[in-house]
């Protein structure tokens, strides 16, 4: 090779478009987890004061929640709604499979002094915590919101996961609300089943949003 | 850093090294010339961006023959709406048209072709989610060099002051993806390697 060869090599070489470094792989640090002391097999409901002690009683769940009722009757109820709060569900193992919803039967009523024209709904999420990511640079959360309506009776609403969001795995999910800044939207939200499904959502559904 | 500056003091003592008439009058170039330049880049036709932008970094001149050298030069620049550090380097082939009776300065032509650089560090970042559990993404560092796709035409002067190195200038057009239609100035230092001859 000449002189002039290599150096139009090295030439060549310079003028080659690189991209020097890799975007390196996220990961997730575990929580805490949340042992079932009963088995969690399908069809994945929670509904009797034994199963829902578990989402209150753990060391992610927070704030002001109380158990109330027996047996069947019982539901778990949040004060102080102006507040967040987190109801943590047990690790499910083996890991639910093809889970599409999570259903909840609640109660929503607001303080008597809110004013009439304050909003009245409230806004809940619920965290499915997968298997697997869903796209990549997501890390295993599927997300859902959804506005609870004031209601005096038992009604039931469905989170659906992300709209396109195909059936997933899910090893334990949560429920949330981050209250409101201005601490105005006062009342006690009650939840008397909670309900995970691998059937499609309902129209009126929550829209799902992926995080 | 230390090694820079060790460098730097090595550059500067060389540079300072007086040259004398007899060694001027048959004075060529080094086969490889190390230096450094700053610049301004002046946009004439471009979609936005900052009116100037300006720059600096390192240069490396090969000459292949006493006549044609070809020289390299990456410059970081400034200010460009980017994170990380933003630049471009320049690969271009150096013409002498004209050198004084001494042969200690020279005229050049210049033409060559630019590419855009960039080198970012992301820091690693910790969301801490309402389960407890923490999302990673690591920190990295990334250096993105894209094909050359800016024409660069121009003059060139240097001028050896001593016996180990020349003052450069360059006046250029920058025409591409890169700059638009823009002007390119610099002035710079270049440092012989084994001196001039």
């Amino acid at each position: 090779m000449t002189v002039t060869a290599r150096h139009v090599a090295v030439l060549a070489v310079l003028m080659t478009a690189c991209d020097g470094a890799a975007r390196p792989a996220s990961f997730v640090i575990p929580g805490p987890t949340v042992p079932s002391p009963i088995p969690t097999v399908p069809p994945y409901v929670w509904d009797t004061r034994e199963d829902l002690a578990i989402w209150v009683d753990n060391p992610v769940t927070q704030g002001s929640l109380a158990l109330e009722g027996q047996g069947a009757d019982a539901f778990i109820r949040i004060t102080g709604t102006e507040r967040a709060w987190v109801l943590r569900g047990p690790d499910i193992s083996p890991r639910a499979t093809g889970i599409r919803t999570l259903l909840i039967r609640y109660r929503w009523r607001t303080d008597a002094d809110l004013s009439l024209s304050a909003d009245r709904l409230l806004r809940a999420g619920a965290h499915f915590q997968t298997t697997a990511p869903l796209q990549p640079y997501y890390y295993g959360i599927a997300s859902a919101g959804a506005d609870l309506e004031p209601r005096s009776d038992w009604a039931d609403i469905t989170f659906v996961p992300g709209q396109f969001t195909p059936p997933i795995d899910v090893g334990y999910c949560y429920l949330n609300s981050l209250g409101d800044s201005f601490g105005i939207k006062r009342g006690v939200l009650e939840i008397d089943r909670i309900a995970l499904s691998s059937q499609r959502g309902p129209e009126h559904a929550g829209k799902g949003v992926r995080q | 850093m230390t090694c820079l500056c060790l460098s730097l003091a090595t550059a500067v003592t060389l540079a300072a090294s007086p040259v004398s008439p007899d060694e001027a009058s048959s004075r060529s170039r080094a086969r490889v010339e190390i230096g450094g330049v700053v610049s301004g880049i002046l946009p004439i036709v471009s979609e936005d961006g900052p009116p100037v932008v300006v720059g600096g970094g390192p240069s490396v001149t090969v000459n292949l023959w006493r006549q044609i050298g070809i020289e390299m030069l990456a410059e970081a620049v400034g200010p460009v709406e980017s994170s990380g550090t933003f630049g471009y380097y320049l690969t271009q082939v150096k013409v002498p048209i004209r050198k004084s009776s001494s042969g200690g300065r020279a005229l050049s032509l210049t033409a060559g072709v630019a590419g855009a650089a960039s080198y970012e560090r992301i820091h690693e970042r910790r969301i801490v989610r309402l389960d407890g559990s923490t999302v990673v993404h690591p920190g990295f560092e990334r250096l993105r060099v894209a094909t050359p796709n800016t024409l660069s035409v121009g003059v060139s002067g240097d001028h050896v002051f001593s016996r180990h190195a020349s003052s450069v200038w360059a006046m250029q057009a920058l025409i591409g993806p890169l700059a638009g239609v823009a002007l390119r100035a610099s002035v710079g230092v270049s440092f012989g390697v084994g001196g001039f001859r």
